[in-house]
């Protein structure tokens, strides 16, 4: 389920997966999927389940499907670490797909970029749609619009007398908005509520602003 | 030949051997296996330490004993011991420490020119195992012993040491082990833990030392009972009386149960009688190391009046000055208790001496009880962990990263310790599968790296990066995530758990170790404060800080009670004190005898309160409160609140709930108990919170390197989040269900709530109409800290959070 959300004059649609859609470009946004990284963790000695390795690719399909864009902006972080064998199976989720998929590289994005342009990959490290910058980093400059990630945001909630649960977030900062991590198999860093202007937190698959 | 010599030592000495000391001695020297049970401070070093000296060969330059205690500091204690008996005997022994503290250069000496006796502790223990040559180098061993086993048995610390065990066993036939316990309730089963399968094959001995250390308790009782308050848990409206009781002694420790009630009593303390600034100290887990061992230094050299401490204190160096230990706040379980009680009186024929403090009245039934305890010397046996496959796979790596193992024959090995004697063979192979493939049947796609089968069918761990961080990881010791708080100018001062610290803004005032500070801001992991002379506002407290009655304890409880039926009877001052209160009791309601059920009923304007009193602490009520609010509402519909306490639980709802229907529908069985414990309490969060641990022993997260701290914040969340992956992905790996296991057995108490649910089941059930609050309800009632029982999405419950927060 989605939530509307406007910012910079644009109208949004914030998605329970942690992406971001614009119907007016037809462009879907999401950020910070670090695939590859249970195999990464793999590789090190740590057991993590292969089979939790689909959840991505599941995820991916399943938000591409409900809005059917003409473009897929990831804003950093697609793949986690240096090549491993789980290229195979990204590789085999683009082939699928009818899309333009452009990647502004994040700092985890260390793949050598003619990899991600033999898939027919465009690579960034910004990108302009109308008045709004795309970067991986956020800047929080106040003289334009900017949408980021890298920062892979949570809130920590109050549920009850005992109870407290950290969640997923967007959030807008002035002229800046930040994405939740989308990937899986990814940490989560709690940012200070006091500081922002608009928080939405992730509650299974709502989206709730706090 | 050990008795003989070990008598002409305490000749030298000047001292008469007890009699258990020189039954140690006339074991030993049969090379018997056994159990050694006596108190801190009755000899028990030597009666165990000296036949390991006499049995030692100087001549044979090899590792010949080996000493294991759970602290570092009580290492140094036992070394020193150890060699004054060995300079006095001229018996040309080197001997040896080795622990966390031990530096590089000193262990790398000790490897390579062996000492005849070491004193350790488990986890360099399992160090030594992941060093190349281990075999050869603990190859001839004669005796081993374990000290402060009741202490070990009840951790996972236990566990490392009965797998260490396993394998020196297995590279020394005829090595001899001794463990050195307090007086535990159950001493058999302390034996089958430490001896596995041995006690079955080869004899144990049981050796008790009868000296009987006379402890004495003397409860402060508040002037009037009238106004003494019936909650609480402070216990500060009795200061002005604990003040003269420090001036009477030379040195007093203050026991309390939490860091932050530490911190408030120490303020307490300084503003009631600011003459003993500088006199006075505190000591908790969460004050810097240095500052620590300052303070403990300072307590032997009779510099201190008093230092306020939480259980940091309960183990370890014995403290000569100590007259007297102020207990403040029930200690909730006999063996915690004795243990501090024994910290005073330690000139020889001294006794110890206990002032008990309660911070609220029905708290001085406890002291009764303990007193109790005391005289027939009950101590309850700490709960051993069964199956920590945890463990076994850091064990099974600490063998693959020095010589390599065949499973085989590992198996055999760890199949006669207690912890793994139940394992099955496909329980074995999962592990062996999991660290030499992942847990995963294909390999072809797969890059998992770890352990790999040698030429020769050995497990062995070849790649360089896994080993180092296999060596810096083991030990099971697993930290709350915490912050070092600092001076702006540079100093350490301790650490708070990260949840305080993000709470902080700029400007707020916080106590901390005995002085105000004022927060600048977070740095990296460090919070960064200067001092401040203004009043502060805030105490931080720690997580996991909250004790539960023992089941021993809850027993004597019930019967201290039963006492009180019969007032004639009753010889206890706290009992005596408390008999305006217990005639209150009946008067409302009812005293309930050891074999009878109460529950009370009434209404305030909060809405009906139904108050249970199974006694059992604060887990079990915790549990069952939540199970019996499910089982009820399963019924009809049901909105409630849940309190609880070491006492009792309350349900209170908007709507009377008939306690008949209870009985009538069988709402106590233990059938189907742990399904519907999973439906009624957060128990994901529990396992969760277990899982982190599992994870970081098992090394399927890595805690970061000790110099360059890697964010123990990543840790956390990668564990959490792997904990999600387990559950989703692989509901049936072995360290996921341990996890759940474990949630059960130890955070849960299962067994207990199983028993206790039996119990109620057969109790004659006592159902009192209250008009008003009794005195044994008010404490539960009136805590805020409240369970809600919601099946609303989680959604829903942001949302009605959000306008709550909004409307105030």
């Amino acid at each position: 389920m989605s939530t509307p959300f406007s910012f910079a004059g644009e109208q949004f649609e914030l998605d329970s997966s942690g992406a971001l859609y614009w119907p007016n470009q037809n462009c879907l946004i999401l950020s910070d999927v670090h695939l590859g990284k249970i195999q990464h963790f793999r590789k090190n000695g740590a057991a993590i389940p292969l089979q939790a390795q689909e959840e991505n690719y599941l995820r991916l399909e399943q938000v591409v499907s409900r809005y059917s864009p003409k473009t897929l902006l990831v804003i950093g972080d697609l793949f986690h670490s240096e090549w491993n064998r789980e290229w195979t199976l990204f590789e085999a989720f683009v082939k699928k797909q009818q899309l333009d998929i452009i990647l502004i590289a994040g700092n985890h994005d260390v793949i050598d970029h003619k990899h991600f342009e033999a898939l027919g990959i465009e690579v960034a490290y910004a990108k302009q749609l109308k008045n709004i910058q795309f970067s991986h980093y956020p800047e929080y400059d106040t003289s334009h619009f900017q949408i980021s990630g890298h920062l892979h945001p949570a809130v920590r909630v109050q549920l009850g007398a005992k109870e407290k649960r950290t969640l997923k977030c967007f959030y807008r900062k002035n002229n800046q908005f930040v994405l939740p991590s989308f990937g899986y198999f990814t940490g989560n860093a709690r940012v200070n509520r006091r500081d922002l202007d608009e928080i939405y937190v992730i509650a299974e698959d709502e989206v709730i602003r706090i | 030949m050990i008795n003989s010599s070990a008598i002409s030592f305490y000749k030298a000495l000047d001292f008469t051997p007890h009699d258990f000391q020189v039954e140690c001695w006339e074991k030993t020297s049969v090379g018997m296996n056994g159990l050694l049970m006596a108190p801190t401070g009755s000899g028990k070093t030597y009666a165990l330490g000296l036949p390991m000296l006499l049995k030692a060969d100087p001549k044979q330059k090899r590792l010949q004993g080996i000493w294991i205690t759970p602290l570092r500091a009580l290492s140094h204690e036992i070394y020193a011991a150890l060699e004054k008996a060995n300079q006095t005997l001229g018996l040309g022994l080197s001997i040896a420490l080795r622990n966390g503290d031990t530096s590089t250069k000193e262990r790398q000496k000790q490897q390579r020119q062996s000492p005849h006796i070491l004193v350790t502790t488990p986890e360099s223990l399992h160090l030594l195992l992941a060093s190349k040559g281990y075999p050869k180098y603990l190859g001839a061993l004669t005796m081993t012993v374990i000290d402060e086993w009741h202490d070990l048995m009840g951790s996972k610390r236990g566990v490392l040491i009965e797998l260490a065990l396993s394998k020196l066993k297995f590279l020394n036939q005829e090595l001899m082990i001794w463990g050195i316990s307090a007086t535990l309730k159950h001493p058999k089963q302390a034996i089958e833990v430490l001896a596995g399968n041995a006690h079955i094959q080869n004899e144990w001995t049981l050796i008790k030392a009868q000296w009987g250390k006379n402890i004495e308790i003397h409860s402060l009782l508040p002037k009037t009972m009238e106004r003494f308050p019936w909650r609480g848990h402070l216990g500060i409206h009795l200061i002005e009386q604990v003040i003269p009781l420090i001036e009477a002694h030379k040195t007093v420790l203050i026991f309390t149960n939490t860091r932050s009630q530490c911190e408030i009593w120490y303020q307490k303390i300084l503003e009631t009688a600011p003459e003993y600034a500088g006199q006075i100290a505190m000591h908790h887990s969460s004050i810097d190391k240095s500052t620590r061992l300052w303070v403990e230094q300072a307590i032997k050299n009779e510099s201190l009046k008093a230092v306020v401490c939480t259980s940091s204190l309960d183990l370890g160096v014995d403290f000569a000055p100590v007259e007297a230990i102020i207990q403040i706040g029930g200690p909730k379980g006999i063996a915690r208790f004795m243990q501090r009680a024994g910290r005073s009186g330690h000139q020889p024929g001294a006794k110890s001496i206990v002032y008990f403090v309660p911070t609220h009245a029905i708290e001085l039934i406890e002291a009764a009880a303990l007193r109790r305890a005391i005289a027939e010397q009950l101590i309850e046996n700490p709960t051993p962990y069964l199956l920590c496959y945890d463990i076994l796979i850091q064990y099974c790596c600490t063998l693959a990263v020095s010589e390599g193992y065949h499973p085989h024959q590992v198996f055999e090995e760890i199949q006669s310790t207690h912890c793994f004697q139940s394992m099955t063979i496909d329980e074995w192979k999962w592990i062996q599968n999991f660290l030499e493939y992942g847990s995963q049947s294909l390999a072809s796609y797969d890059e998992y790296k770890k352990v790999t089968r040698s030429d020769d069918q050995r497990m062995v761990i070849e790649n360089r990066g896994v080993a180092m961080r296999h060596r810096l990881q083991i030990g099971t010791i697993v930290s709350d995530a915490s912050l070092q708080v600092v001076f702006q100018s540079g100093g350490h001062i301790g650490t708070v758990e990260e949840w305080f610290a993000s709470q902080l803004k700029a400007g707020d005032l916080f106590t901390f170790a005995g002085r105000t500070l004022e927060f600048i801001r977070l740095k990296e992991l460090k919070v960064i404060v200067r001092r401040s002379s203004a009043k502060p506002t805030k105490v931080p407290s720690w997580m996991g800080g909250r004790l539960s009655f023992t089941s021993e304890m809850s027993w004597l409880l019930k019967s201290s009670l039963q006492q009180a039926l019969d007032p004639d009877t009753i010889e206890d001052p706290e009992l005596q004190a408390l008999l305006p209160i217990f005639e209150r009791q009946t008067k409302e309601s009812y005293l309930p005898k050891t074999d009878e059920f109460l529950v009370e009923v009434f209404q305030t304007r909060e809405g009906h309160h139904h108050v249970f009193y199974p006694f059992e602490g604060r887990f079990v009520h915790e549990a069952m409160a939540s199970l019996l609010a499910y089982r009820i509402s399963l019924l009809g519909p049901l909105s409630c609140t849940l309190a609880y306490n070491d006492y009792g639980f309350e349900i209170l709802s908007d709507q009377p709930i008939a306690i008949e229907t209870i009985w009538d529908n069988n709402l106590w069985d233990t059938k189907y108990l742990n399904e519907d414990l999973y439906q009624s309490i957060n128990i994901t969060e529990m396992s969760r919170r277990t899982f982190r641990d599992i994870a970081v022993i098992s090394q399927l997260v890595f805690s970061g390197y000790p110099t360059k701290a890697v964010k123990t914040k990543h840790l956390q969340g990668s564990s959490q989040l792997l904990y999600e992956v387990f559950k989703s992905h692989e509901p049936d790996n072995l360290l996921y269900l341990q996890s759940l296991r474990e949630t059960l057995e130890h955070k849960l108490e299962e067994g207990r709530l199983q028993q206790a649910l039996k119990r109620i089941n057969k109790a004659k059930v006592l159902i009192a109409h209250c008009v008003t609050p009794t005195p044994f309800s008010f404490p539960i009632i009136t805590d805020r800290l409240r369970e809600k029982l919601s099946n609303e999405s989680l959604a829903e419950r942001i949302r009605k959070m959000t306008e709550k927060l909004e409307r105030t």
